[in-house]
């Protein structure tokens, strides 16, 4: 592991490189070239025109994953003195966060929800270039930095509508919970990084597992830093204290936006916990003994009551967006089920490569679910679930997919969704000591709250096929609709019938992307507890500059 | 034997001002207000991040600065933030101010 | 140690009194005539119109949060401008390409009427 940098971090790092100035061009094309055409082909114009860059991104992704990647077998190379992933992990998650934000660019082109399509799809490219970065971080200022970047963009592509004043005020709310949450992931990795010395995600794992204590047992401070990080995450998955922000911003959200927000950001939000909870606090996380609690018991609780809450508050809604806001929040909470998983199991790879899997699913599912969204708001101006009625008759096709993803969504089992339950679930059994009772516990859970979200998912299958239209019929979708709800529906059909290939393909990523620390024995208490910081203070050779002056 | 402050008295303040943006963020009505604290909050962070890395388990003067550098990255983040957010206020004013003209409309219409 | 703080204690003692010394004297010795005309904010020259607890408007936050971004980027430049003996020809280019994307930032704000004087 050497540090520093050369070429090659450059060449590997094209598609971003590319990306960022894509956007850029992007803005400067609305302004000149562009600045005369109607909204309506300036839309058309510039949504071919950022495919277009998606689309080369991901070509040369993938070139760079045969040229220079190449060998699957071992550990991923790290770039840029060590803080960015440059191996089988950036490939892989770049390319497919690249296809969610074509599946979302085509979702946009469907109706003029705003006229500042310049700027629109700029933060659109930017936002997808900050969370390719943030799935690739290995070092905590890049980690932040990547985040918030995110994070920007996504508030103002929240409040993007012009029509609608929710729209405004959603980004608002947004905004606010938003950076609220950051301050106070920036305090906890602040207080992460006075224990260890260091940002880099798998330093800061080493150090932890060889402290002389290892565990959160009478560590105040490392406590507080993981109530504060697990709050940014919890903020950015929106589990459930934490999550007030999203059935708002979904619903007040341009569909496609919504789309984005839950299937782009909650991937690289959740991969990036997985990096930093499993990898870096990793040696904090499980339940030692009696005095010697870990950030397990506290992310169970957090999961048990996001899954219960987004099922339970889905089943009254009527509006679709905002139904599947809740949806999310409790897929988010099945997922924190995976978080836990990677922290605590001995087969962390393994439990990691089921969360990815579940991830890809539900993100595909999701976005394909928005894209009806974005059809009723093009041609009726509202998203209610009864406006879907009769909808199977009409477009018999339609029908079929839209069963597809609420299978999926529930879990059963011709469609991929049952496999990323079951693989996740029983990785979460797997785990051995003293947690494993929670682990049972979260996923009978789980189970029991798969059986209510069959409910609202059955009623918007009830609305397509059971009941008869009382409005005005939806026209044809047109290509920008149906491309991301056949593809959604397609590769949840196709990878229920092929869910290994996946499987494997995330197992390759997560052996050889994520770094583990090695974890100690834990339940044996050794020696005197590590001297932490303050009692350094004193060394005079550790500040030389800060001499008083000679009276 | 050279006298310095001791770690702790930054710990203090970081968390003192960090404390006190967060009571301001749930205390205020104005949105200018929350976006104030909330930058209080940040750079009670950047105070830790520098007090750490001045007092690091590796010597200052020759140790990696990345300390240092996320306090850089972080009030440039700050500063975009604090744009994003004062963007957003307007655009929520503007918005309203626009719903309350459409009413007028109605009524004399 | 301590005393160090002892300058510091005398210094803002004696800025106190520098400041407060003139108040005092002049609410002793001064004469004391009062007057509408007396009491307005300029005594000659320009009426003053209205209260001095305006609004503003919003627009001008656009000019402040441009300054301020702008402003910002420069703590990049420092420590670069500081360490650029030891850095090389490719720091330069990278410095290059980071204001040229300030440029068409603030070649954007400047397209999009953001600096126009309302």
């Amino acid at each position: 592991m050497a540090a520093g940098f050369s070429l090659q971090d450059f060449i590997l790092f094209s598609p971003v490189i590319l990306l960022t100035g894509w956007g850029l061009l992007t803005l400067i094309l609305d302004l000149t070239v562009l600045s005369r055409l109607s909204d309506t082909d300036r839309n058309r114009a510039l949504g071919l025109w950022t495919i277009a860059g998606l689309v080369s991104s991901v070509v040369l992704c993938q070139f760079l994953a045969f040229e220079y990647v190449g060998n699957v077998s071992g550990q991923d190379t790290l770039i840029f003195f060590d803080t960015l992933n440059g191996g089988v992990l950036y490939t892989q998650f770049a390319a497919l966060v690249l296809l969610f934000a074509i599946l979302v660019t085509c979702l946009s082109m469907v109706w003029n929800f705003t006229s500042h399509w310049g700027e629109y799809y700029a933060l659109l490219t930017w936002s997808a270039v900050s969370m390719i970065v943030l799935i690739a971080s290995e070092d905590l200022i890049t980690l932040f930095l990547s985040l918030e970047t995110m994070t920007i963009c996504l508030y103002l592509l929240t409040a993007m509508e012009k029509s609608k004043k929710r729209s405004a005020e959603a980004g608002l709310k947004y905004f606010v919970y938003g950076s609220v949450s950051s301050a106070l992931f920036l305090f906890g990795l602040s207080l992460v990084y006075g224990q260890t010395g260091s940002t880099g995600i798998d330093m800061i794992g080493q150090i932890l597992s060889g402290a002389e204590r290892p565990g959160l047992s009478g560590n105040v401070a490392g406590g507080v830093a993981v109530l504060m990080i697990m709050v940014g995450f919890g903020f950015k998955v929106s589990a459930v204290p934490f999550h007030q922000w999203a059935p708002d911003a979904y619903e007040g959200a341009p569909a496609p936006v919504a789309a984005w927000l839950a299937s782009g950001s909650k991937l690289a939000s959740l991969v990036a916990m997985v990096k930093v909870m499993g990898g870096a606090l990793g040696t904090w996380s499980a339940t030692t003994s009696p005095t010697s609690p870990g950030w397990v018991g506290l992310l169970a609780l957090i999961s048990a009551a996001t899954m219960t809450y987004g099922n339970f508050a889905a089943l009254g809604q009527t509006n679709l967006k905002r139904l599947l806001a809740y949806s999310s929040i409790a897929h988010a909470g099945y997922m924190l089920v995976g978080v836990i998983a990677v922290g605590i199991s001995t087969r962390r790879e393994e439990a990691a490569a089921a969360l990815f899997f579940y991830l890809v699913i539900y993100g595909l599912t999701t976005i394909a679910g928005f894209a009806l969204a974005s059809w009723l708001d093009r041609d009726r101006g509202t998203e209610d679930v009864d406006d879907l009625n009769g909808l199977g008759r009409r477009h018999p096709y339609v029908g079929v997919a839209v069963c597809v993803l609420m299978l999926s969504m529930i879990g059963i089992p011709p469609t991929a969704g049952f496999f990323g339950k079951l693989y996740m679930f029983m990785e979460a059994l797997n785990v051995g000591g003293q947690d494993k009772v929670t682990m049972i516990g979260l996923v009978a859970l789980g189970l029991f709250n798969s059986v209510v979200s069959a409910f609202y998912y059955v009623r918007i299958l009830k609305a397509i096929f059971l009941r008869e239209s009382d409005r005005k019929p939806l026209q044809n979708m047109g290509p920008e609709v149906s491309l991301p709800l056949a593809v959604g529906a397609g590769l949840a059909l196709f990878f229920g019938f092929q869910p290994a290939s996946l499987l494997e393909d995330m197992e390759v990523v997560s052996r050889s992307g994520l770094r583990f620390a090695e974890r100690p024995i834990a339940s044996e208490e050794r020696g005197v507890v590590r001297t932490i910081l303050p009692a350094r203070t004193e060394n005079p050779e550790a500040a030389p500059a800060a001499e008083a002056p000679k009276p | 034997m050279s006298q310095q402050i001791p770690l702790t008295w930054f710990l203090y303040f970081a968390a003192a001002s960090f404390s006190i943006g967060l009571m301001g963020v749930l205390m205020r009505r104005n949105a200018i207000g929350v976006l104030m604290a909330i930058e209080i909050m940040l750079n009670a962070a950047n105070v830790n991040f520098v007090a750490f890395w001045r007092y690091g388990p590796t010597p200052a003067s020759e140790g990696p600065i990345s300390g240092v550098m996320m306090a850089l990255f972080v009030v440039t983040v700050a500063a975009a933030e604090v744009a994003v957010g004062v963007g957003l206020i307007l655009l929520c004013y503007r918005r309203w101010r626009a719903a309350d003209v459409d009413e007028l409309d109605t009524l004399s219409g | 140690m301590v005393y160090n703080y002892i300058f510091i204690g005398l210094l803002i003692l004696v800025a106190a009194a520098f400041a407060a010394g003139p108040l005092v004297a002049v609410a002793l010795l001064s004469p004391k005539k009062r007057s509408a005309t007396k009491s307005e904010t300029y005594e000659c020259g320009v009426l003053t119109v209205g209260d001095s607890w305006v609004k503003f408007r919003m627009q001008y936050y656009l000019y402040a949060i441009l300054f301020v971004l702008f402003d910002v980027e420069t703590v990049f430049l420092y420590p670069w401008a500081v360490s650029y003996g030891g850095l090389g020809f490719f720091a330069l280019i990278e410095m290059i390409i980071f204001v040229v994307m300030l440029l068409v930032g603030l070649a954007y704000a400047w397209a999009r009427g953001a600096l126009r004087w309302l």
